[in-house]
């Protein structure tokens, strides 16, 4: 809500976003100054940026508001920076037109650059990078599985043994096939049916498939750090979790404190003030796989007890 | 020629155009949150409602509606 004369945290998000109420919640909580801006809202707001002396003023209704980056304390960018369903069939010309310049119009607000950014979309674009989140996890000392981005199977690269591998997407894969959606998830292939497969056309990631583990989802706030164990059972499970949705348990647990601390650096170096890394932890210790600059957060509120809202509003008070 | 692995592999699911039912609930414009209609209580803080859920529970289009 707003408040005269104080500076103003910025939320770029979508109506129908809950994950943000947590934030808006916790910032009304704490008497905080915060203006919310709806991305499919735009249409009821009048917007004038001049990006000379970087001011933006915001009116809906009877309520204005004038931005410049003396009053501009952060922002909270709840938006896409990859705009992925230009497949779609049914958008009209002025849908089309809405999502793409206003799609722009936010990204751009990087101006205010001085702000405190959670995250800032350039480095959001920038770490999506898979092959460079790899890279920078080897860097800071994070274990990473042996990885390959290829368009054929290397079998002369693979270490002898091995059974199987997994086949995943290098960008998320999200495909349309007729009237229906398709989505990649990751992939447990056996080495005889990779060895025959379809490389040709995209190229895939081929990595060592960790066995006996336990998935782990660390969020990264800032210097603040949540671990959440993912279970069915109490126990690990086998592939790709997000197939077993309905049946896995989310338990809180202290990660050890060097590779908190790799965690913590990783989203740094990656010029990020939040990151949710998927790690799995094994009998030799904790792996990383990924890192989503925009991952979600508000389920592990409830189903692991973490207040990482707190955090982030934390953070974004300064 | 073979399919590609990645297509091959594809969780194929129908489109879904619904956003989350909210009745119950009304947006508040000058808060940012939603609320419910009958307490005034931010909807995230109320025990009954539906919980959030990784979109990885969902219709997977990448986390944060990376998809979109």
């Amino acid at each position: 809500m707003l408040k005269e004369n104080r500076k103003i945290i910025l939320i770029l998000s979508n109506k129908y976003d809950i994950t943000t109420d947590y934030v808006c919640v916790e910032l009304e909580r704490r008497g905080r100054n915060y203006l919310r801006l709806n991305r499919d809202e735009f249409n009821r707001y009048r917007v004038l940026v001049n990006p000379l002396s970087r001011e933006l003023s915001w009116s809906c209704g009877e309520e204005t508001v004038t931005l410049d980056p003396t009053s501009l304390q952060a922002v909270y960018y709840r938006a896409p920076t990859f705009l992925r369903d230009n497949y779609q069939p049914d958008l009209s010309a002025e849908e089309q037109l809405y999502r793409s310049q206003w799609s722009a119009f936010v990204r751009d607000l990087d101006i205010f650059s001085e702000a405190i950014w959670m995250n800032n979309p350039v480095a959001t674009y920038k770490a999506e990078n898979k092959m460079l989140q790899l890279h920078q996890a080897n860097e800071v000392g994070l274990l990473c599985p042996l990885t390959f981005i290829s368009n054929y199977f290397p079998e002369d690269r693979l270490p002898s043994g091995l059974s199987d591998i997994i086949i995943k997407s290098l960008d998320t894969g999200l495909l349309r096939m007729q009237s229906q959606e398709a989505f990649v998830y990751t992939n447990i292939v056996s080495l005889e049916e990779a060895r025959k497969a379809n490389y040709m056309g995209a190229p895939v990631i081929l990595q060592e498939h960790v066995t006996s583990k336990v998935d782990i989802r660390v969020t990264v706030v800032h210097n603040s750090v949540f671990a959440a164990r993912i279970l069915s059972s109490g126990e690990g499970i086998v592939g790709d979790w997000r197939k077993a949705k309905d049946y896995v348990q989310y338990q809180h647990f202290e990660l050890p404190e060097d590779i908190a601390s790799k965690c913590v650096l990783l989203v740094k170096k990656l010029g990020l003030s939040f990151g949710a890394i998927d790690l799995v932890e094994t009998n030799n210790g904790f792996i990383f796989i990924e890192v989503n600059p925009t991952g979600e957060w508000a389920w592990l509120v409830d189903s692991a007890g973490q207040e990482i809202h707190k955090s982030i509003c934390d953070y974004l008070d300064g | 020629m073979s399919t590609h692995i990645l297509i091959e592999k594809a969780f194929i699911y129908p489109m879904r155009k619904s956003v989350n039912d909210l009745s119950g609930y009304q947006y508040d414009d000058r808060k940012g949150f939603w609320i419910s209609s009958d307490t005034g209580e931010p909807l995230v803080s109320e025990k009954n409602r539906p919980k959030p859920r990784t979109k990885k529970h969902d219709v997977e289009t990448g986390e944060d509606a990376k998809g979109e």
